[in-house]
């Protein structure tokens, strides 16, 4: 008996305990591997900070490509350290993960903010927003900016301190 | 008092049954197998069995898995029975802020899944039965020590590991092959077959988290 004979309930299941940076290894070993890591199960928790157990994303375009491909219609939760906060991330999630609904802004280890100014689209569908705010910068603008998409969520989380 | 009660009590429940195993073994098994082997609950509901003497036959398993399921259920028998039933519900609150963990096998259950190998297959065998007989909390310990087994190690290593013959992932894949954005996405489901031969074959530390 081999690894071939488990069920792909089975490998999916094994999927699910490895982070999405070891699946995507995994999806290079075969066919079979490849087709059950686009499994929509396993890219519904998305995991980006390094500090909670998550994975450390050190390329932000080739990450706009994932959004696209993997994460689409299976992404419910996803959580995006300081640095992945742009707006081209913002604007990928917005138009290919409609299923997103409780999305975590880390702000806490910023010194400064990207520019948002062409921010136009933020994810509208979004039960819970959490965000974490820095100490030093003021988030002010930005949420002015994505207030507008809020409409539908039921609880907004705020962690730190806020600064007036 | 109170003891006659709960003596009563524990000597009028017992209900045992017999299985029996693809090699002809037979088995007794009790409410903690019953409990946690959610294909056996099923089964009994459904054939209302009143002689419990005849064997019931699980023709896909093993006898020594078999035994080794019976083993893992005794010893988990007073264990909360909350895993939760599949990761298909809505509840996308629950454990949202934690990634899934396998490092978090208990000390029993590693020296029981000790006993079970790749090298002889019976590592697959354990989870096969477990999956079988819907054993939720046998399938994970066996689930979670392949993660283990996979983690850190490049798509070659892990074809070494499992002895899987390498299958060029390129027909088939209704991905787009555009040879100018190939270049720039490195997303491994933009990439030519050659390209991505090349790369199976050299440690592929370029996938996209990296």
């Amino acid at each position: 008996c081999d690894i071939s004979m488990l069920s792909d309930k089975s490998l999916i299941l094994i999927f699910s305990y490895i982070n999405h940076q070891e699946l995507l290894r995994c999806s290079l070993v075969c066919r079979r591997w490849y087709q059950l890591s686009k499994n929509g199960r396993l890219w519904r928790r998305v995991y980006l900070r390094p500090e909670y157990h998550g994975v450390h994303v050190i390329n932000a375009n080739k990450f706009l490509s994932v959004i696209s491909k993997r994460f689409t219609l299976a992404l419910q939760y996803i959580d995006l350290p300081m640095d992945l906060i742009t707006v081209d991330i913002l604007h990928e999630l917005a138009n290919k993960c409609p299923n997103l609904k409780h999305l975590t802004l880390d702000f806490s280890a910023a010194m400064q903010l990207h520019d948002f100014h062409d921010l136009n689209m933020f994810p509208c569908n979004l039960k819970i927003i959490c965000i974490c705010l820095s100490d030093v910068i003021f988030l002010e603008g930005f949420m002015r900016k994505i207030y507008p998409y809020l409409s539908s969520l039921d609880i907004l989380h705020i962690i730190g301190k806020l600064t007036f | 008092m109170a003891t006659n009660v709960e003596e009563t009590y524990l000597y009028s429940s017992p209900t045992t049954f017999k299985v029996s195993s693809k090699d002809g073994e037979i088995f007794d098994i009790d409410d903690s197998f019953i409990n946690q082997s959610k294909t056996i609950k099923n089964m009994l509901n459904v054939l209302d069995i009143a002689d419990n003497h005849m064997p019931i036959p699980l023709q896909n398993i093993k006898g020594t898995m078999l035994n080794a399921a019976i083993v893992f259920c005794k010893y988990h028998k007073n264990d909360l029975l909350s895993i939760p039933d599949d990761e298909d519900e809505d509840d996308f609150e629950r454990d949202a802020y934690e990634p899934r963990r396998s490092d978090d096998i208990s000390e029993w259950d590693k020296e029981f899944i000790k006993q079970f190998t790749v090298e002889e297959g019976t590592l697959f065998d354990i989870i096969m039965a477990a999956n079988y007989l819907d054993i939720k909390a046998l399938l994970a310990v066996g689930c979670k020590t392949i993660a283990n087994m996979v983690r850190g190690k490049n798509s070659d290593q892990v074809r070494q590991m499992f002895n899987i013959s390498y299958d060029p992932p390129g027909e088939g894949l209704n991905t787009p092959r555009n040879s100018v954005t190939s270049k720039e996405s490195g997303d491994n489901q933009l990439l030519t077959t050659q390209e991505k031969e090349s790369r199976c074959k050299t440690p592929s530390p370029e996938l996209m988290y990296d």
